[in-house]
């Protein structure tokens, strides 16, 4: 037997969720001038409306999406709901039957529906497209960032129960982590344990990834770093392995992000014990200067300062914002360049997860994820790593 | 693949779309044949593979070759960038040389919308994903096998789940699906399986993402209420020339099946090569199977399991 879904201590009001989300994005929207705002990205969908569709691989999500309008009248969302969809009805939204936007017909009968007004949309089919050119439809990511980059306490207690799903599941699939297992074979503990513990699915393909001891040694990489994430396949791990470990699942539509770095075997070298106190290190400091009025720049200076270096990976970043995206605003450390970095100034209820990587070329790294959130004057953690294996507290 | 590009390159030259930019997964899929981390759910309009007409070229986001064949060499592989205007460059950069004025995209925003028109400043949008549609509709043999072999993983699974038996509960049971799956060596599912317990029923519909096609199928035991004869009467009119709609008429549900879920509509005409999922529901019953349009007979390429 499976034991059944995690209990939970702490509270969640799914309506007040959704009022209070509701009321971010209008006053959003009004901030940004905008009076109809059109949702086709699922999670979008989810923070306006509550409305969720059940996990599926894009193809299927793309054809089979609710679709959520959003005025700034006062009045709840309209969505467009596909049969399957998990629709909360103490919201008042008014719910019509789902759409295909892959064709001309229902794009232009959601056109035909929109109120007047100034029109932002966050994607479209190209049907939709055609539809709304007379509309001039503005890029909705700005007013968008502007709600959902601040949590509410009830986002917050669902990014707390993904994580804790993620984390427990993780806990049986560490058992049994032993040369000669297939990668795929923690997968399938994953996937069954997730479900099992109240997950509504994964939304990544777990990653088990054995990381080569120098990048040199490692798959070509287009910008010189190491490479990662690669894909899973049921390849079988050898003793001593380090293995970068990323999964991520979603509950209530929220999401959870894990990861960590194990050595199969257990058989620990200095380096490895080395490289996890390293990261400790880097996330100690980095989550010091974490709080309200910090940039994403002093984030990063910090880490740098401990580390010596960039202790993050060149195509990704230092930390990510989290929510009902895997990776949302804000983000601290990317391509986008330090200008940009100082521009994000953090406040109460931003979600961060930190990912630094410590990198030693020749014999490899270690690398996982924490998750914290801004508080009143600092940051508290969502996520609850273990590193009892390298026998660190 | 380079039968997947060539036929591609005759539809774009038909729709006069000299560059297809795409964002979506499987249409990346089809045209580079690369493997890359699959992800649930839907994502907004960026380009992550271009596919230059004139030149058969292929650029791909990717970080790395692996998982990518060896004909989209590292030259053509551009990393992630948090900067959408690299993105679009990037998009540029593979058309360099030629003579872009359409670009067929398969999802826009207004944000590419700008930077596209930026890099393409002669250019404009077209329908790449109707194109796409059109070409990914009909399986070459290759196609074929492909989703056989998405089949015998979901039907694998599904044995798993009949073995479970109806106690251990519907959630537990798709539990047993998924872990059965990934033990098969496939670690994506095509949806989050449905699965229905009543008494010592379960009605349960289960599919796959192998190598990037789907297999698919629905099964309700031990007894399926007439579902499994609603579902041979839509697989019977799966002939070509038919219309989706006649064989909804039958009483069935009808979806396409390829790269992941294909979309079709009613007035599409069957055609050889096409592969559809039929199923029928009756009260909490339901069965499905996944069938390939041929010239005679249709053939059924799921098998009974339970």
């Amino acid at each position: 037997m499976s034991g059944g879904p995690l209990a939970f201590d702490g509270t969640l009001d799914r309506a007040r969720m959704g009022w209070e989300r509701h009321a971010r994005l209008v006053e959003s929207l009004a901030d940004h001038d905008i009076d109809v705002l059109v949702l086709l990205g699922q999670g979008n969908v989810g923070y306006a409306s509550g409305v969720r569709m059940p996990g599926a691989d894009q193809a299927q999500a793309i054809h089979r999406r609710a679709v959520a309008v959003v005025t700034t009248d006062g009045t709840p969302p309209t969505v467009w709901a596909p049969e399957a969809a998990t629709v909360p009805t103490d919201l008042g939204l008014d719910v019509w039957p789902g759409l295909n936007l892959e064709f001309d017909d229902d794009a232009q009968r959601l056109v035909q529906s929109l109120p007047r007004g100034r029109l932002a949309v966050d994607d479209a089919t190209m049907p939709l497209w055609r539809a709304l050119a007379d509309r001039d439809p503005q890029d909705a990511s700005v007013a968008l960032t502007a709600a959902k980059i601040v949590k509410t306490p009830d986002e917050l207690e669902c990014i707390r129960r993904a994580q804790a799903i993620n984390e427990a599941a993780i806990a049986d699939v560490e058992t049994m982590v032993a040369p000669g297992v297939p990668a795929t074979e923690l997968t399938g503990l994953f996937l069954r344990r997730i479900l099992e513990l109240g997950a509504s699915g994964n939304t990544v393909d777990p990653v088990w990834q054995v990381m080569p001891h120098s990048i040199k040694a490692g798959p070509y990489s287009a910008t010189g770093d190491v490479v990662f994430p690669t894909v899973t396949t049921p390849r079988r791990f050898e003793a001593r392995d380090v293995v970068f470990v990323d999964t991520g699942m979603h509950y209530e539509g929220y999401q959870s992000d894990y990861g960590h770095t194990w050595v199969v075997g257990g058989d620990l070298e200095e380096y490895h014990r080395r490289h996890a106190q390293q990261w400790l290190d880097i996330v100690a400091a980095v989550v010091e200067v974490t709080k309200p009025g910090a940039t994403a720049r002093d984030l990063t200076r910090a880490a740098g300062e401990v580390y010596g270096r960039k202790p993050w990976l060149a195509h990704l970043y230092l930390a990510h914002g989290t929510g009902t995206e895997s990776a949302e605003m804000p983000f601290v450390g990317t391509d986008l360049g330090e200008d940009f970095d100082e521009s994000i100034v953090l406040a109460p209820g931003m979600v961060l997860v930190l990912e630094p990587v410590v990198w030693e070329d020749g014999k490899g790294g270690f690398r996982a994820e924490e998750i914290v959130t801004v508080t009143e004057d600092g940051c508290e953690r969502l996520s609850n790593l273990r590193f009892g294996a390298y026998g660190l507290a | 693949m380079t039968e997947h590009r060539e036929r591609i390159r005759a539809a774009m030259a038909k729709a006069e779309v000299d560059v297809l930019v795409l964002g979506r997964e499987a249409n990346a899929r089809y045209v580079s044949g690369a493997n890359r981390l699959w992800l649930a759910g839907t994502r907004p309009f960026a380009p992550s593979c271009v596919f230059v007409g004139a030149t058969g070229r292929v650029h791909l986001l990717s970080v790395t070759d692996d998982g990518v064949p060896a004909d989209v060499p590292p030259a053509n592989l551009y990393p992630i960038s948090w900067n959408p205007m690299n993105l679009a460059s990037a998009a540029a950069r593979a058309a360099e040389g030629t003579t872009v004025r359409r670009v067929g995209v398969d999802g826009m925003s207004p944000l590419f919308a700008g930077l596209l028109a930026a890099v393409f400043p002669d250019a404009e949008l077209a329908d790449g994903e109707a194109v796409l549609r059109e070409i990914r509709r009909v399986k070459t043999p290759g196609d074929v096998e492909a989703i056989r072999a998405a089949i015998a993983v979901a039907e694998g699974a599904l044995a798993a789940v009949v073995a479970a038996g109806p106690t251990v509960g519907a959630r537990e049971l798709a539990g047993v699906f998924e872990e059965r799956m990934a033990q098969l060596g496939t670690t994506t599912p095509a949806f989050a399986p449905v699965i229905d317990v009543a008494g010592d029923r379960v009605a349960a519909r289960v599919g796959v993402i192998h190598e990037g096609w789907e297999g698919v199928l629905s099964r309700t035991w031990p007894s399926d209420d007439g579902a499994r004869a609603a579902s041979a009467a839509g697989v019977t009119a799966c002939r070509p020339g038919a219309r989706v709609g006649d064989v909804i008429q039958a009483g069935v549900s009808v979806d396409g099946v390829g790269l992941g879920h294909e979309a079709v509509r009613a007035e599409d005409k069957l055609a050889p090569g096409m592969v559809l999922f039929v199923e029928a529901t009756r009260d909490r019953a339901r069965w499905g199977e996944t069938v390939l349009v041929t010239d005679e007979t249709p053939e059924i390429l799921t098998s009974t399991v339970v």
